[in-house]
C-alpha cells in the first residue's frame, strides 16, 4: 500500500496526529500506510509523549488485529520510518520510533548550538543583528519558544540527517506528504517551509530524487487557537501570536503559496477565547486537546482521499494548487450537526460506534463476562476474566480506551467545545482530565442533537444494554471463531456497534 | 411403536400403582398425557430460547423459572386429566394416587424439558448455552 508521510512539527504537529489516531482508530480510513514523523526538539513536552505512547498503543492492536475483514477500528497500518526502510529490506537501523531525535539540542543553549564563542568578531557582529541575547541564551532542550528564526536554524540538521535520507529513499512514486505546524510557534513556523524547500529540491545527502521533487504533498497551517496566561518569566507570549502568523503568512505569500510549491494547503484558525497555562515546555506542556487539532486531522483524511489528478506536480511545481479553510456553524459547543455535511459524513458514523464501543468496555465489560452472555463465551475463543488480564486487552487496548475518554472530554470542555456526546469530564485536583461519566442509563440519548430511534409499535422491545448486548450476541454468532481471539474480540465489537449504531442513532 | 405402551414404560419406570396404572392404560390416557407433556416442554423451551428470547432473560435462574413452569403444568395435567377421565368413568381412586401421578408427570416433564434444552441450546439465540448442567461446562 502507498504511504502518507506525515511530518508532525512541534507541540501542534503531535497534538493533531494524536487527533488522528483517534480517528483512525475509530475506523476512519486515509487508504495509505500513515508514517507519522514527529520533529520537536522538546524531547520531554508532555503533548509529545503523549502522542507516542498512543501510536505505540495503537501499532500493538493494529498488528495483533490486521487481516480480519471483520474488524473495521484500528484498520488504518501505522508504520515508523525503521517499520518501512526493514520491509523495503533496508540494512541501516534508522531511529526506531516516532520522533525524530534533534542532536546536540540537548543541555545546549543556541549560542552553544552555533559555536558563537568561535565566531570572529564580525560574525559575532552579525549574529547579534539577527538573534537577541535572550535568543542566544534560548535552552533548546525546551523547544524554541516561538522563535522561529532559532528554528529555522536548528531544523535544518533535519533535513541533512541520515533520517531525512533514509525517508527520501524510501519514498515511493504512489506515495504523498501531508505536513502539520502551526505558525505562530517557533518550532512549526520554521520547520515547514524549510521541509517543503528542501522536498522540492529533490536533492538529498548529493543524489537526486525525481519522484520527491514532484511528490504530492500538502499541508495545514494551524493559525492561533488560544491563549497563554501572561507570565513575565517566559519568553512565550499570546500578544506576539498574531504578528508572527502575520510575519509568517507573508513569507508563506513568498515561498509556498507564491511560488506553487504546495498541492494542498489547508489553514484553520479560532478565536482564541481560551487561555492555557503557560508553560515553557518539558512534561507540564500538556495542553487540552482542542476541536481545532481534530479538524486539522481531518484535512489530513480529506487530502489522503484526494485523487491524484488534483494532485499533479510536474519539475517541483503543483500543477493546481488549491487552499482550503475550515468552517463549522456559528455555534460555540459543537455537535455533529453543527458541522457541515461533507466533515459530519465523514467521522459521524465511526466516532460514535468507537464511542460504545469504549462506553460499554470501561463500564459494562466485566459484568457481561459475569453474566457469561452468549458473545463472551459461545461462537468461539471466549473472553473471560484470564482475555482481560491479558496484555491486549489490559494494556494495550484499555490504555488506548483511557486517553480515547481523556482526549473526547478535553475537547468536550475547551472552548469552542467539540461535544458529540453528553458526557461529564472528570478532573483531577491540578483540573487536568482523568476521564469521562454519563448521567443516564439511557444511552441511546448520549448522542448529542442524534435523536433515539424508537419502537413505537414494540412496547416490549429491547433497549440500552440490554439491546447492545443482543447486537453482539448476533454479531458474535454470525462471526463465529477467528483467527486470535483479540480478532473475535475486535470483531464482534466491530459489527456489534455498527448494527447496533444503525438501528438505534443513524 | 404403540405411543400408550411406550409412555406407559416411562411413567411406570417412576413405579407401577397396581390398578391405577392398569386404569391409565386401559383408557390410552398414558398417550395423552404424555404427549401433552412432551408438546408442553417443547413450547416452553422454544419460549425461552426463540420467543422470550432476551438477554435479560437468558440465565440459568430463568431458564429454571421456565422449568419449574413446566413441572407445574405439567403436575396439573397429571393431577387432574385422569381424575376428569375417571370420575365421567365412576372409577374412583384416592386423591393421594392423583396428586402422586401429577408427581410423576412433572417429573417426566422435567426430563423432556432437559432433552429439549439440550437439542436447542446451541441454536442462534440470546440464551445460547444456557444451562450447563454437566461439570458447569456442558
Amino acid at each position: 500500500m502507498a504511504k502518507l508521510y506525515i511530518f508532525g512539527i512541534g507541540g501542534t504537529g503531535a497534538r493533531v496526529i494524536k487527533s488522528l489516531t483517534m480517528l483512525l482508530a475509530s475506523g476512519v480510513k486515509t487508504n495509505f500506510d500513515i508514517v507519522p514523523i514527529l520533529i520537536d526538539p522538546d524531547s520531554a513536552g508532555g503533548d509529545l509523549n503523549r502522542t507516542i505512547k498512543l501510536l505505540r498503543d495503537y501499532q500493538n492492536i493494529h498488528k495483533t488485529v490486521d487481516g480480519y475483514e471483520q474488524n473495521n477500528f484500528f484498520k488504518n497500518k501505522i508504520s515508523t520510518l525503521s517499520d518501512i526502510v526493514t520491509e523495503q529490506g533496508g540494512g541501516a537501523k534508522v531511529f526506531d520510533g516516532f520522533r525524530f531525535e534533534l542532536d546536540g539540542i540537548q543541555n545546549d543553549r543556541f549560542k552553544d548550538f552555533i559555536d558563537f564563542n568561535s565566531l570572529d568578531a564580525n560574525n559575532k557582529n552579525l549574529v547579534k543583528l539577527l538573534f537577541s541575547e535572550k535568543n542566544l541564551d534560548a535552552d533548546l532542550g525546551v523547544g524554541f519558544k516561538g522563535n522561529p528564526n532559532i528554528g529555522s536554524i536548528v531544523l535544518n540538521q533535519f533535513t541533512k540527517s541520515e533520517v531525512f535520507q533514509s525517508f527520501a529513499d524510501s519514498y515511493e512514486a504512489d506515495d504523498r506528504i501531508f505536513i502539520v505546524s502551526s505558525i505562530f510557534g517557533g518550532t512549526g513556523a520554521a520547520g515547514f517551509p524549510l521541509l517543503l524547500k528542501n522536498l522540492r529540491k529533490g536533492k538529498v545527502g548529493g543524489k537526486n530524487y525525481e519522484h520527491l521533487k514532484n511528490s504530492r504533498i500538502g499541508a495545514i497551517s494551524v493559525l492561533p487557537y488560544f491563549k497563554v496566561k501572561q507570565n513575565d518569566n517566559s519568553e512565550i507570549d499570546s500578544h506576539g501570536f498574531i504578528t508572527k502568523t502575520k510575519a509568517a503568512l507573508h513569507y508563506y505569500a513568498r515561498n509556498i503559496s507564491g511560488n506553487n510549491s504546495i498541492n494542498s494547503l489547508y489553514y484553520i484558525g479560532d478565536s482564541a477565547e481560551n487561555t492555557y497555562e503557560n508553560i515553557e515546555g518539558g512534561t507540564n506542556q500538556k495542553n487540552d486537546a482542542h476541536f481545532i487539532e481534530l479538524a486539522s486531522a481531518i484535512s489530513i483524511v480529506d487530502f489522503a482521499h484526494t485523487e491524484d489528478i488534483y494532485l499533479e506536480t510536474k519539475n517541483g511545481i503543483a500543477s493546481n494548487p488549491t487552499y482550503k479553510e475550515f468552517g463549522t456553524k456559528a455555534v460555540r459547543q459543537l455537535s455533529f450537526n453543527d458541522l457541515f455535511d461533507g466533515t459530519k459524513n465523514s467521522i459521524i458514523n465511526n466516532l460514535t460506534e468507537y464511542f460504545y464501543f469504549n462506553l460499554f468496555l470501561k463500564d459494562k465489560m466485566t459484568w457481561a463476562i459475569d453474566k457469561n452472555y452468549p458473545f463472551v463465551s459461545e461462537d468461539g475463543a471466549k473472553f473471560d476474566t484470564n482475555f482481560i488480564q491479558q496484555s491486549f486487552y489490559k494494556n494495550f487496548l484499555s490504555d488506548f480506551n483511557k486517553e480515547f475518554r481523556i482526549w473526547l472530554a478535553e475537547v468536550f470542555r475547551n472552548q469552542i467545545s467539540f461535544a458529540p456526546f453528553a458526557i461529564n469530564p472528570i478532573a483531577n485536583e491540578q483540573n487536568e482530565i482523568t476521564d469521562f461519566e454519563i448521567n443516564t442509563s439511557n444511552i441511546f440519548t448520549l448522542t448529542r442533537g442524534i435523536p433515539e430511534r424508537k419502537n413505537k409499535f414494540n412496547p416490549f422491545a429491547k433497549n440500552n444494554y440490554e439491546l447492545f448486548v443482543s447486537e453482539l450476541n448476533v454479531a458474535s454468532h454470525k462471526l463465529g471463531d477467528a483467527p486470535n481471539p483479540q480478532k473475535r474480540f475486535m470483531g464482534v465489537f466491530s459489527q456489534g456497534t455498527k448494527a447496533l449504531v444503525n438501528k438505534k442513532l443513524l | 411403536m404403540d405411543l400408550n405402551k411406550f409412555f406407559s414404560m416411562v411413567f411406570e419406570w417412576l413405579g407401577y400403582a397396581g390398578t391405577f396404572s392398569d386404569d391409565l392404560f386401559q383408557e390410552e390416557l398414558y398417550t395423552s398425557i404424555g404427549l401433552i407433556t412432551a408438546i408442553v416442554s417443547l413450547t416452553l423451551v422454544i419460549t425461552f430460547y426463540f420467543i422470550i428470547n432476551r438477554p435479560s432473560f437468558s440465565r440459568w435462574q430463568h431458564w429454571l423459572i421456565m422449568l419449574l413452569i413446566n413441572f407445574v403444568i405439567a403436575f396439573l395435567v397429571g393431577l387432574f386429566i385422569p381424575q376428569n377421565i375417571f370420575y365421567g368413568l365412576g372409577i374412583e381412586y384416592e386423591i393421594m394416587q392423583y396428586v402422586l401421578f401429577g408427581l410423576k408427570t412433572g417429573i417426566i416433564a422435567t426430563a423432556f424439558f432437559i432433552i429439549w434444552t439440550y437439542c436447542f441450546k446451541w441454536w442462534k439465540s440470546h440464551a445460547k448455552g444456557t444451562p450447563k448442567l454437566f461439570f458447569g461446562k456442558f
